[in-house]
């Protein structure tokens, strides 16, 4: 029987959000080795393996099969699979990690500020020189798509490896297409993102892999998993509502309150000040309201919509 | 008689040109969407190699190097390589064909290349065929008439090659220059632009990156004035909707020119003629040479836009219910392709057509089956 292989990023911010998230849904993760293994144990998940790995071999495995399930961005998804939603099905988006993928030219290129003007620039380069402008990437698939969408054929990739945003400025490429938090890189750098050059906006987000060998061991971990992970993501946005005496179901359906039990409710967190009062000039007060840090369910709904693909 | 003994009757070199390139060669000259199709490998030292994808290019690149030397003509049936777009497609395939260079460009040569491949393609066992054809001329010679601003006319040429690349230009909010410095350099000259444009990146600590030069940020700059000036509001109303009524031409070959012309009479176009003249006698010309490949034929204006370094007359044969992607045979002028290569050294006329041997056998398996 296949144990369950859950991957999470290895290293920087992205390790220590992930983890603080895993931890949030209940589960400590511990490294095998010390800070520097490649393996971890998890609490609260048996039959789990926990791997460290950077988040562009994470998007791999999940792609590739060799992974269940990863913590990683989903501009690396987007980039690696032609065809993602057969191959991989993100099961929660997770509200760190985020960064737009954009197309950046030198500050200096005053002429051009959009994608049409990119391409009258490099046919005009290209009549020139006769060569066409590089720009350097990681993201060789997804540039190659984008380029094409906006009808921009005047330029050749350049695979980057390292520091993309440096690409201009040593020489190696005219523009480049990379990922950014906030655009203070590529400032510093003297570069501009094009007006219409968002080419991604992407977060880490729990993926799982459709190719994957999804045992019966490897299911019942994954739903134990799921289980805390949407029970706490539940929790988020609902709030326990205490009144005094049994809510009527009347007054249940027209405040929008659910899981209706005798004198305890569940109502959305937004609306719940709204709802508390209201119980109480029906005559249901004194009302408390309570922050949750898990909401079960007996059916875990992102975990049925998983199974139905794998 | 075979396929190659058809092409024979041409005369001219059998040749078989390197099957290894720079990959350079084919980016450079059809941009990244080729690289999709094309069998790149990297040496040791970090060059990046591609195999051929088809004899046309290795051939081009050797009469580019070797200059101008009046008409030639080089026959091949060599192997070529691309990757796959539909299932089950080989890697590696034969190509049967021929090269003509330097021949003048005229409606009867358009013709007896395309004969040509016909009865390559009959010898091969298919006699019956439906062919699809183009001219690439076409449309560029419609944008031209429009008298469009510089920058709108290119665009629109390039946008042509991309499917549904024109009508999302057209349609797209056509918007003032990048920026109000553009109309502030109207009237001054390139170098004094460029001054003034100097003086701002000093000022202003912007450094200069990539291979691009001052002068060609300024020439892009001063383009965009122009073309804001250059621009009337009834313009793009009129050129859309002639152009997108010329994309839309799709008929049998010989009502192709005067469909056309009818467009252009409509919007008042002068300068389209030598264009559809030049169709319009091909066509003629193509019913006496080679009538059984005009039994089942289209033309349409967007057909054969993604032969990237194809200007003029172009098709493609398939046998009867044939599998559109996979045609049998194919060919078409590229009169400018020689100029860009050899960086305006050598201009020279060339046509060329092919067969593939494996998918005529294929379709004649097929009709027996």
């Amino acid at each position: 029987m296949t144990r369950l292989t859950l991957a999470i990023p290895s290293k920087g911010r992205l390790k220590d959000q992930a983890e603080a998230w895993l931890s949030d849904c209940g589960f400590k993760l511990r490294q095998i080795g010390g800070e520097r293994g490649y393996q971890a144990e998890i609490s609260g998940l048996p039959d789990t393996d926990v791997l460290l790995l950077s988040a562009r071999e994470i998007a791999e495995g999940l792609l590739s099969g060799r992974l269940h399930m990863g913590v990683t961005g989903e501009d690396l998804l987007n980039d690696l699979s032609g065809n993602l939603y057969a191959e991989a099905h993100v099961v929660r988006r997770l509200g760190f990690g985020g960064a737009n993928m954009v197309v950046a030219v030198p500050d200096a290129w005053i002429d051009v500020s959009t994608m049409a003007d990119l391409d009258a620039a490099g046919a005009l380069y290209r009549q020139k020189h006769g060569r066409r402008l590089r720009v350097a990437t990681k993201y060789l698939a997804s540039t190659r798509r984008f380029f094409a969408a906006r009808s921009v054929g005047e330029y050749r990739l350049v695979e980057s490896a390292g520091a993309t945003e440096a690409a201009p400025a040593s020489g190696t490429a005219d523009l480049i297409v990379d990922i950014t938090t906030t655009g203070a890189t590529l400032k510093a750098n003297g570069l501009k993102i094009l007006s219409d050059g968002l080419i991604l906006k992407s977060q880490a987000a729990l993926t799982a892999s459709l190719g994957a060998d999804w045992s019966e061991s490897a299911r019942a971990a994954l739903a134990r998993l799921l289980a805390s992970v949407e029970a706490r993501a539940a929790a988020e946005s609902v709030v326990k509502l205490t009144a005094h005496g049994a809510i009527s179901d009347d007054t249940a359906i027209n405040l929008g309150l659910v899981d209706v039990r005798g004198p305890v409710a569940f109502c959305a967190k937004n609306t719940a000040a709204y709802a508390a009062e209201r119980l109480c000039t029906e005559g249901f007060g004194p009302v408390s309201i309570e922050k949750i840090d898990f909401l079960f369910r007996a059916e875990t709904e992102a975990l049925q919509q998983l199974l139905k693909k794998i | 008689m075979s396929p190659l003994e058809v092409f024979e009757k041409l005369g001219g070199e059998f040749v078989d040109p390197p099957i290894v390139m720079p990959a350079a060669q084919p980016l450079e000259l059809s941009g990244e969407a080729v690289r999709a199709r094309l069998c790149v490998f990297t040496s040791a030292a970090g060059e990046e190699c591609a195999l051929r994808p088809d004899l046309t290019l290795p051939l081009a690149t050797a009469q580019a190097a070797n200059g101008n030397g009046g008409e030639s003509i080089k026959r091949y049936a060599g192997r070529a390589f691309r990757l796959p777009t539909v299932p089950g497609d080989p890697v590696e395939f034969t190509q049967v064909g021929f090269e003509r260079y330097g021949a003048p460009s005229t409606p009867d040569v358009d013709a007896e290349s395309f004969a040509l491949v016909c009865e390559a393609a009959t010898a091969g066992g298919v006699t019956e065929k439906e062919v699809r054809m183009g001219d690439l001329a076409v449309f560029p010679a419609f944008v031209d008439a429009l008298g469009l601003a510089a920058g709108l006319a290119d665009a629109l040429k390039r946008a042509f090659r991309q499917a549904g690349g024109v009508s999302a230009l057209l349609s797209g909010e056509r918007r003032p220059p990048a920026t109000g410095l553009a109309s502030r350099l109207k009237g001054a000259s390139l170098a004094e632009a460029r001054d003034i444009v100097a003086d701002i990146f000093a000022l202003s600590g912007t450094q200069m990156q990539g291979a691009r030069t001052l002068e060609e940020i300024v020439e892009g700059l001063m383009a965009q004035a122009s073309d804001a000036e250059a621009e009337s509001e009834e313009a793009p109303a009129l050129a859309r909707q002639t152009l997108e009524a010329v994309m839309a031409v799709d008929c049998a070959p010989d009502n192709a020119a005067d469909a056309l012309l009818a467009i252009a009479r409509q919007a008042g176009l002068s300068g389209v003629d030598p264009v559809l003249d030049q169709l319009s006698q091909r066509v003629a010309r193509m019913r006496e040479l080679a009538p059984d490949g005009l039994t089942s034929a289209r033309f349409g204006t967007p057909f054969g836009r993604r032969f990237n370094y194809y200007d003029g007359f172009v098709f493609e044969m398939i046998a009867p219910g044939g599998d559109l992607r996979r045609p049998i045979g194919a060919g078409g002028r590229y009169d400018g392709l020689i100029r860009d290569l050899s960086g305006g050294k050598v201009d020279m006329t060339a046509i060329g057509g092919v067969v593939r041997p494996d998918r005529l056998a294929a379709a004649v398996e097929v009709r027996q089956s």
